[in-house]
């Protein structure tokens, strides 16, 4: 019983977060920062 | 000849989330990465989105992305919880493509070395340290920089691919840096079972976290393995631990290779919260 209460509030309390982050423009600010070819991230500089 | 009754399920599982992920051909011959909405979708596990072929977002760029912001990763945190509490560490078993090849790479050498319990907390330390404290003061995404996943399906690839020599230009210090980490972590792996899982993988520390308390739970039956033990799980498991001292172990992946390989039918996976 104190399992599933904990499942309940944490999946509560995530769905909440990534609907919240949708609306701030999360989903927007991922596409783009993942559209962008960042080549230091691939160690790609001098 | 690869005989495909061998590939275990959860192998199959990580090829087809590989091939699922790294989807995008036209990369092949535009030479351009994939820009489009289901970037912004993360899959639950390291992948680089650097990687020419990569149609999904890497959760663990974006959380460092909003942290170097300064920003709260509402949705990037939701995401990790959601899959945490849902399935536990189950998604590095069944579609990871960087753990399938570790698993891959453990076939070659018969001789395995045991790893102590202390450097599998490296990975909560990577995690707060690198992959945040770091981020946070220097706006900089220090975990891509060194991530071996990301210099495999990323760096590597794209700087042979450079026909015209501006990126093979770029390859200095960090790219030599990583590419000692990969080896590293590849030489490791040939002796270690799944040692990157097990010592440095960031996002494996969150979902360990997530084990005790997942909707889906191992459970073993201690009244069928109350005699001699035969070890069977504890040999199967491509984490190297044993479900029979803990079943809500945190390195657990919940691959089920324990399940389906237990002599005595002693171990079981379920729902019931």
């Amino acid at each position: 019983m104190k399992r599933l209460l904990i499942i309940i509030i944490v999946l509560v309390i995530c769905v909440a977060g990534i609907f919240y982050g949708a609306k701030q423009g999360d989903l927007v600010e991922t596409e783009s920062v993942g559209s962008v070819m960042c080549l230091s991230c691939m160690g790609l500089q001098q | 000849m690869i005989n495909l009754r061998k590939i275990r399920p959860f192998q199959r599982g990580q090829i087809i989330a590989t091939i699922i992920q790294l989807s995008y051909y036209p990369a092949l011959w535009t030479g351009f990465i994939y820009q489009g909405a289901a970037k912004r979708f993360c899959v639950p596990i390291l992948t680089c989105w650097g990687c020419p072929l990569s149609r999904f977002g890497c959760p663990m760029g974006g959380l460092q992305h909003f942290i170097g912001l300064r920003q709260i990763p509402y949705y990037i945190l939701g995401y990790f919880g959601l899959v945490g509490i849902l399935v536990g560490r189950m998604s590095c078993a069944w579609t990871c493509p960087f753990g399938f090849m570790q698993d891959m790479l453990k076939k070659i050498s018969r001789i395995k070395l045991n790893l102590p319990r202390w450097p599998t907390y490296i990975k909560y330390a990577v995690l707060i340290g690198v992959a945040g404290i770091v981020v946070y003061f220097t706006a900089e995404p220090w975990f891509c920089k060194i991530c071996p996943a990301g210099i495999l399906e990323a760096g590597i690839p794209i700087t042979l691919a450079d026909k015209t020599g501006n990126i093979k230009a770029l390859v200095g210090w960090l790219f030599k840096t990583k590419l000692v980490i990969l080896v590293f972590v590849l030489a490791g792996s040939i002796f270690i079972k799944r040692f990157f899982c097990r010592v440095f993988c960031p996002i494996g520390a969150i979902y360990s976290v997530f084990n005790r308390f997942s909707l889906v739970k191992m459970t073993v039956d201690y009244d069928k393995c109350y005699e001699k033990r035969c070890y069977n799980c504890r040999k199967v498991c491509p984490m190297d631990i044993d479900i029979h001292d803990n079943p809500s172990a945190k390195d657990c992946i919940r691959c089920l290779e324990c399940k389906n390989k237990c002599s005595k039918h002693a171990i079981h996976v379920s729902l019931k919260p």
